[in-house]
């Protein structure tokens, strides 16, 4: 009994304390590493198979990240801008997009492992995971940040930021630019999504 | 990469460039510039003069489609990895004085440790630096230094953005740091007393064929992956300085290198309080 009454202490002491808070960043690092050995284990497999290697890629982007929070910060505030059918278009774009993007980065696959190796609550709640690609040749690792969020409990990717470059504000950058030079027309930026990542239009 | 300049002029102009420079854009703050560079990662980087720098964007991106990146394959064709890795820790290690005048000037002491025991380190066990054996061996970090980082770390702001023919991205601030870094290398010192200007040739032709070895593949894939790559490359120069910046005061190092794995501990950095809404808003 009075085992069961120090465990019931002891839990509780562990439930109220920082370890709580810290709880989320540990999942937030068990998510990258999972993201990490999965896209290792779908590039491997799909070495010679691109129409695989983008069916399994368009599958990890969806259960490990957020796309919608990702591209809606990328459309900036004309997002407020676009129609219904345009969002769900862009949405769509995105994703083939990023899909397409990454297929292609990993054509010249090595022996490289993403390792992480430690996680910081930032100022907005959201979770920094620290992570390294990891060569054969360590000097040529290359140090990575993940920004992860809780959706509903879940911990979800939302950026990655290499060498102090953050992807989601460099796509920002990019589409802002174009959206500025075209009058702020949404469909505009749908439309060279589409040519660039359809091909030419359909 | 300013070989041709004389010094004795560039430290004659350095002083009234920056006095100038600070009395134009005004100096702001540490908390402004925190702001100011919240704003410039969410929103876009202050370029008044874009038509002129897209023109010489694309200037460059011809030089290099057509001309640097051939040499630059070349020179990765015929020098295996190794080879260029010496290249790489050489021009580090000549710039070594450089990087502990601005860590000084930056009071930054444990960056001006490391940079003298790298120098010291590596110019002798180290062959003249071709061999990094105080990073392979003693862990030493390399950190890259520049005025234009002391300046902004002084809290001169970076001013309107520039492209240059061949050098590429910059900023006034940046671009008046490099004239003072010119200055400030006894390298260049020793070149124009003894007027062996091969040396700073030879050093500028090394320089420009390292780094577009280097940064070929990543811009390239930036070229591929984007829309608009001059405002990607805008944007991704921005977002690299401020790292750099950030490190040099202090800040989180935003995956700067190859340190201790324990930068979890350290200050916010501007990328941590950048404003990622949640969006519910559109729901």
């Amino acid at each position: 009994m009075r085992f069961a009454i120090t465990v019931f202490f002891l839990a509780l002491f562990f439930v109220s304390n920082p370890v709580l808070a810290n709880d989320f960043e540990k999942r937030a690092q068990q998510h990258v590493q999972n993201l990490g050995d999965k896209a290792i284990e779908a590039i491997v497999e799909s070495q010679n198979d691109p129409q695989e290697r983008r069916q399994d890629f368009r599958r990890l982007l969806d259960n490990y990240f957020h796309v919608p929070t990702i591209a809606r910060f990328a459309m900036g505030r004309y997002w407020a801008d676009a129609s219904q059918e345009q969002r769900d278009d862009y949405l769509d774009l995105f994703k083939t997009m990023v899909v397409e993007i990454y297929a292609q980065r990993f054509d010249d696959y090595g022996d490289q492992t993403l390792a992480v190796s430690g996680a910081r609550t930032a100022g907005s709640g959201d979770v920094l995971v620290e992570a390294e690609i990891v060569f054969s040749d360590e000097s040529k690792n290359i140090p990575l940040k993940w920004r992860v969020r809780e959706f509903n409990g879940q911990p979800l990717i939302i950026d990655l930021v290499v060498e102090g470059v953050s992807m989601s504000v460099t796509q920002r950058s990019d589409f802002n630019s174009v959206l500025q030079n075209n009058n702020g027309d949404v469909s505009t930026l749908i439309a060279m999504l589409d040519e660039k990542y359809n091909g030419a239009s359909e | 990469m300013f070989a041709f300049v004389k010094n004795s002029q560039l430290l004659k102009a350095m002083p009234v460039a920056i006095v100038a420079m600070m009395l134009l854009s005004g100096c702001s703050s540490s908390t402004a510039m925190k702001e100011d560079i919240n704003e410039r990662q969410t929103a876009g980087v202050y370029d008044p003069l874009e038509p002129v720098n897209r023109a010489v964007f694309e200037f460059n991106d011809r030089v290099d489609t057509f001309v640097l990146n051939p040499v630059a394959s070349g020179y990765k064709t015929v020098v295996p990895e190794p080879g260029r890795k010496a290249v790489t820790n050489f021009l580090r290690n000549l710039a070594s004085p450089v990087d502990l005048f601005n860590q000084v000037l930056q009071a930054d002491m444990k960056g001006a440790a490391d940079t003298t025991a790298r120098f010291l380190l590596n110019s002798t066990f180290g062959l003249a630096g071709l061999i990094d054996v105080a990073g392979e061996a003693a862990d030493i970090p390399y950190e890259s230094e520049d005025f234009g980082q002391t300046m902004a770390v002084w809290g001169v702001p970076d001013g309107p953005y520039l492209v240059w023919p061949i050098l590429g991205p910059s900023n006034v601030r940046d671009s008046a740091g490099r004239v003072a870094d010119s200055a400030s290398q006894p390298l260049n010192w020793y070149v124009n007393r003894e007027d062996k200007e091969w040396i700073q040739y030879t050093r500028a032709g090394l320089t420009v064929l390292d780094t577009k070895a280097r940064l070929m593949d990543p811009m390239k894939e930036l070229k591929r992956s984007s829309l608009d790559y001059y405002a990607a490359v805008r944007s991704v120069y921005n977002q690299f300085r401020t790292a750099q910046i950030k490190d040099s005061s202090g800040g989180d190092v935003m995956g700067g290198g190859a340190d201790s794995g324990d930068q979890a501990e350290q200050g916010a950095s501007a990328y941590d309080d950048l404003d990622m809404p949640s969006y519910d808003e559109f729901e």
